[in-house]
């Protein structure tokens, strides 16, 4: 599924990845942990194709699919997937009118039939009822004045109606009350099956215990420290992340 | 002062020969003379610093010949249409017989070579506002025109167009004068459309008169396939208590414009809503200044304009709000946003507020920039292209200034506009 070997990312002068190698399987959820500032979000624009980051050395493939010669659009059509730690608010387009562009522009780059209407309401009905998304606020222009918790429904709401193949969670879980955290986890929960591969980027083992992951990975200073199963995770939470930096410090 | 010291020739000074062959009227003379002690504005003067239009006059046009060409014209909107061709009225092309009761039209220049002597002419009444000729040359030279008047009560439902065709190369000049008596209420939609190949000249005035509780919903559009049109369209908006206009704009032609609009909030509770959109394609530079006065309480003004600028075209907004020591407890709001779609379009935007009241609300804002590049990787990454994303972007930053649309038709007929421009423009790029 996702291959990522030896990735080396700058952002300027700085190198912010510094040679990343990580493999999620189909059907894997695989959770990466690490502390502030060690390019755990850049890891997850690099990946979906942001602007700004140079890529020195390494790549990404997608079931065998090299990423970075892509356009992010074409990511998308591939089946890559991110859950916006921050979505951004887009005054003046509608969610539904922006949730069919979406939909219709990677069923075009596949090749594929665009949706029709009926059927596109209903899924957006069925899914968003899944999330406690009401009518009203998909009729309100994009993630505009949407709370924190809003903002995290409406993008699982996309993931579940673009079904991806690779969803990366961007700290998902800030800024989500426990309610919030439950639905959300809820919703991710639903969408796993041994065709989707799964990438959790996450500071806490909170998420962890309503999404349950298959392998987790430690990252610090740019590449992954140490690999285990779940109770990795719980070791960290004892412990912090002290050891893994003061290693690589040292 | 003289402004044209260079020129031995004031401008449009053949349209006056000809216009003056017949005996004219004292209001059309005194405007001759105060236009030609001063000359078009330059960029001498403040208010038309970004807006030199002397130096896009410098070779005026000849008013069109009074041949009858044959035209076809396209009814875009169900309305009761009055056609200008050229700068005269085509009464074959016009709905004047068919207008419905309550609903007045007449022809400025019936009675032969004079302009009706009406208080249409008279715009002393914005001296205080008006800082150059422009009108004044309109109203020594306005070929063409109507007077509308509205019956006390009336509501008319079905929108009166105006369109304004040009075909060929010539100077414009047209005069509107829109009486809404009190509790009356219209749609009236303001075509120009150039089609001219070898460029054109327009000055046109709309001049509104509000009684009370009486509302005029404006829409008004240029366009067309033409060459290089420079002009000037001009709103003169007088309003009584309680009246409210809501004005819409969209540019969507080739040239060097300038829509001016001086209004004057006189009684309690008259309110205007200025809004517009600008869609700039090549070298077009489009200006639009607006002087707003509150002279009484409780009055209301709301602006937003959203320019879209593409290749080397220029956005120009000046924005002023008057506010009285009469007019307290008045809100005026000002807001302009410019998209620029590449490095060599440019934005100048000049918000003032003259307020001499103190209990008040007056804001203004201001933004030029690029799209934003997080909003287009978020589309992006949900799978539409860079084109798509950007389309998507443009036309929700554009449908910002059109919130404010009343009418769903004419909501539909901007957004399809709006639709096709982006798509020549994507194509183009």
């Amino acid at each position: 599924m996702l291959e990522v070997n030896d990735l080396h990312v700058s952002v300027g002068d700085r190198e912010i990845l510094k040679g990343f190698t990580l493999k999620v399987a189909a059907g894997e959820v695989a959770a990466i942990m690490g502390p502030n500032g060690t390019g755990k979000s850049t890891l997850s624009y690099v990946i979906a194709g942001r602007e700004g980051y140079t890529i020195t050395r390494g790549e990404i493939l997608l079931n065998g699919v090299n990423l970075l010669d892509l356009a992010p659009h074409m990511r998308a059509a591939n089946g890559v997937f991110l859950a916006f730690q921050y979505p951004v608010e887009i005054p003046g387009v509608a969610c539904m009118q922006f949730l069919k562009a979406a939909m219709n522009a990677q069923r075009r780059s596949r090749g594929d039939e665009e949706i029709n209407t009926p059927e596109f309401m209903k899924r957006v009905r069925e899914e968003s009822e899944k999330l406690k998304i009401s009518q009203e606020m998909l009729r309100r222009p994009l993630n505009s004045g949407f709370s924190g918790g809003e903002k995290k429904r409406m993008e699982i709401l996309q993931m579940a109606l673009l079904q991806p193949k690779l969803s990366i969670l961007d700290e998902t879980d800030s800024g989500l009350d426990i309610d919030a955290l439950k639905t959300v986890s809820e919703g991710v929960n639903s969408l796993r099956n041994p065709a989707r591969g799964f990438l959790i980027i996450t500071h806490y083992q909170r998420l962890l215990d309503y999404i349950k992951p298959d392998t987790v990975h430690v990252m610090a200073q740019g590449r992954i420290q140490k690999s285990g199963g779940a109770e990795l995770a719980l070791e960290l939470e004892k412990h912090g992340y002290q050891n893994y930096v003061s290693n690589e410090a040292a | 002062m003289r402004l044209n010291p260079s020129e031995n020739i004031l401008p449009f000074e053949i349209n006056y020969a000809q216009a003056s062959a017949h005996e004219m009227s004292r209001e059309r003379k005194e405007a001759w003379a105060r236009y030609s002690n001063l000359g078009l504005p330059n960029h001498r003067l403040e208010s038309w610093r970004y807006t030199d239009f002397r130096a896009a006059c410098l070779k005026s046009f000849h008013p069109a010949d009074k041949a009858i060409d044959n035209i076809e014209l396209v009814r875009e909107h169900e309305s009761y249409r009055l056609v200008l061709l050229n700068g005269v009225l085509r009464h074959d092309l016009s709905d004047i017989n068919l207008m419905p009761d309550g609903v007045n039209v007449d022809n400025i220049y019936e009675n032969q070579s004079n302009l009706k002597e009406n208080i249409s002419f008279n715009t002393s009444n914005f001296s205080n506002l008006i800082k150059d000729t422009i009108v004044d040359l309109n109203t020594a030279l306005a070929s063409d025109g109507f007077i509308i008047k509205i019956t006390e009560g009336v509501e008319l439902t079905k929108p009166i167009e105006i369109l304004n065709v040009i075909t060929k190369q010539c100077s414009v000049f047209t005069r509107i004068f829109v009486d809404l008596s009190e509790n009356s209420r219209i749609n009236l939609i303001e075509t120009l459309k150039n089609n001219s190949l070898h460029g054109a000249q327009v000055n046109h005035v709309l001049y509104a008169k509000l009684a009370p509780n009486s509302g005029l919903d404006l829409f008004s559009y240029l366009s067309g396939s033409g060459q290089s049109c420079t002009g000037i369209l001009t709103l003169l908006a007088e309003l009584e208590r309680g009246a409210s206009i809501n004005s819409n704009v969209l540019f969507n032609l080739n040239g060097f414009f300038r829509r001016q609009v001086f209004a004057k909030l006189k009684e309690e509770h008259a309110n205007i809503t200025l809004n517009g959109v600008v869609l700039a394609k090549t070298k077009d530079h489009i200006d639009n200044t607006i002087a707003v006065e509150h002279c009484a309480p409780n009055t209301m003004s709301n602006e937003v304009f959203r320019y879209i600028l593409n290749n080397k075209s220029v956005g120009v907004f000046q924005g002023k709000i008057i506010v009285q020591p009469a007019a307290q407890k008045s809100d005026g709001f000002m807001q302009s946003k410019a998209i620029l779609l590449s490095d060599l379009a440019a934005m100048n935007s000049k918000p003032e507020l003259e307020i001499f009241a103190d209990d008040v609300k007056c804001s203004h804002g201001s933004t030029c920039g690029e799209i934003d590049k997080e909003q287009l990787f978020y589309l992006m990454s949900r799978g539409l292209d860079e084109q798509e994303a950007k389309s998507l972007l443009i036309e929700a930053f554009a449908f910002e200034a059109f919130s404010a649309f009343k009418d769903d038709k004419m909501s539909n007929f901007t957004k399809n506009i709006l639709a096709d421009w982006l798509f020549i423009k994507r194509n183009l790029s």
